[in-house]
């Protein structure tokens, strides 16, 4: 699948699981008391529909990182003539790609994408990370809720496509 | 990129401004239904300015409340605020952009072209986004916020 079906596949679960927390609480069947546990049933659902925001994040950002690899990948790969010396220095280059830190690979792009677009990317990267590790004692840096995420990160990999697009004419 | 305090201050000023404001006008919107506001002091935390009080809004009908509208930050990637409207079972985001918000300028050839995210961001206001696909931001009016409220509310309220 390409990358807008991937992270399009994401929304669709997010969607999904949104609608059945609301049917699981307001369905209220449990076997067990909600309020013995502290909360109640809106509090409870409140807390599962954030982790599910939180989830699609991640999410989104996987999908991202391994298609921003891959389409990197292609404007190395563009030369198919195996057995020669450029063939060789591409393929070794490529190897080492994903050892790059994603910072240096998405400055790369400063090129073709305004730098400012290229900080927002890395913003929702910090986001990402903290939402990951989440200490209580540090404040949220800049926040983005999953549609934005999904936003910037699909328009970011368009821009990059068709770059690659126009090399390919 | 650390900002002292001073900035910091007003950043915080302008946001509660701006989302007091949306408060007024949300009063105006509902005073004919049969709800009633309130307002409660909440803390938010965020990395840009630090720790600071702001309030949230209660939506009530018969003393039940139905909504909330939460302050989520001004430190937002690609917005300069954004407050949501919550039930326990769904949630409306509203980003507060600029006019023409946010931009992403793509070089082709060494021709640089702008590429305007969102459609629909002709003045500083509060606007909520329909679809991740279609990218149509609504300017939160009145029609706007009474259509999302009586989504989000009548679903659950008996």
């Amino acid at each position: 699948m390409g990358y807008l079906e991937d992270l399009r596949e994401v929304i669709k679960i997010h969607e999904f699981q949104i609608a059945l927390n609301k049917e699981f609480f307001r369905r209220n069947q449990f076997d067990f008391s909600l309020e013995e546990l502290g909360g109640n049933k809106e509090h409870y659902s409140r807390e599962f529909k954030g982790k599910i925001e939180e989830y699609t994040i991640l999410q989104l950002w996987t999908i991202f990182e391994r298609h921003l690899f891959e389409l990197t990948d292609q404007y190395i790969r563009r030369n198919q003539d195996e057995g020669t010396v450029r063939y060789a220095i591409e393929g070794k280059i490529a190897e080492k790609i994903e050892r790059w830190s994603l910072g240096e690979i998405l400055d790369l792009y400063k090129i073709i994408i305004d730098p400012d677009t290229v900080g927002m990317i890395k913003q929702i990267k910090r986001y990402r990370d903290w939402l990951v590790h989440k200490n209580p004692r540090k404040a949220s840096p800049g926040k983005i809720s999953y549609e934005d995420t999904y936003i910037y990160l699909s328009e970011f990999l368009n821009s990059i496509k068709s770059d690659l697009s126009r090399l390919v004419k | 990129m650390e900002i002292n305090k001073e900035v910091k201050q007003e950043q915080i000023e302008i946001y509660m401004q701006i989302v007091e404001d949306f408060y007024q006008s949300v009063q105006k919107w509902i005073e004919k239904k049969d709800y009633i506001c309130t307002k409660e002091s909440m803390n938010l935390d965020e990395e840009k300015t630090g720790s600071y009080t702001i309030n949230k809004m209660l939506i009530k009908k018969q003393d039940k409340t139905i909504a909330e509208i939460l302050p989520i930050g001004l430190d937002i990637i690609g917005a300069n605020g954004r407050i949501d409207l919550v039930t326990p079972y769904e949630t409306r985001k509203f980003l507060y952009f600029k006019k023409g918000g946010p931009v992403i300028t793509t070089k082709v050839e060494g021709k640089k072209i702008d590429h305007k995210v969102f459609t629909g961001i002709e003045s500083d206001d509060w606007y909520w986004i329909e679809s991740v696909t279609l990218k149509k931001a609504y300017k939160v009016d009145r029609e706007v916020f009474l259509s999302l409220l009586d989504e989000v509310t009548s679903k659950w309220v008996i």
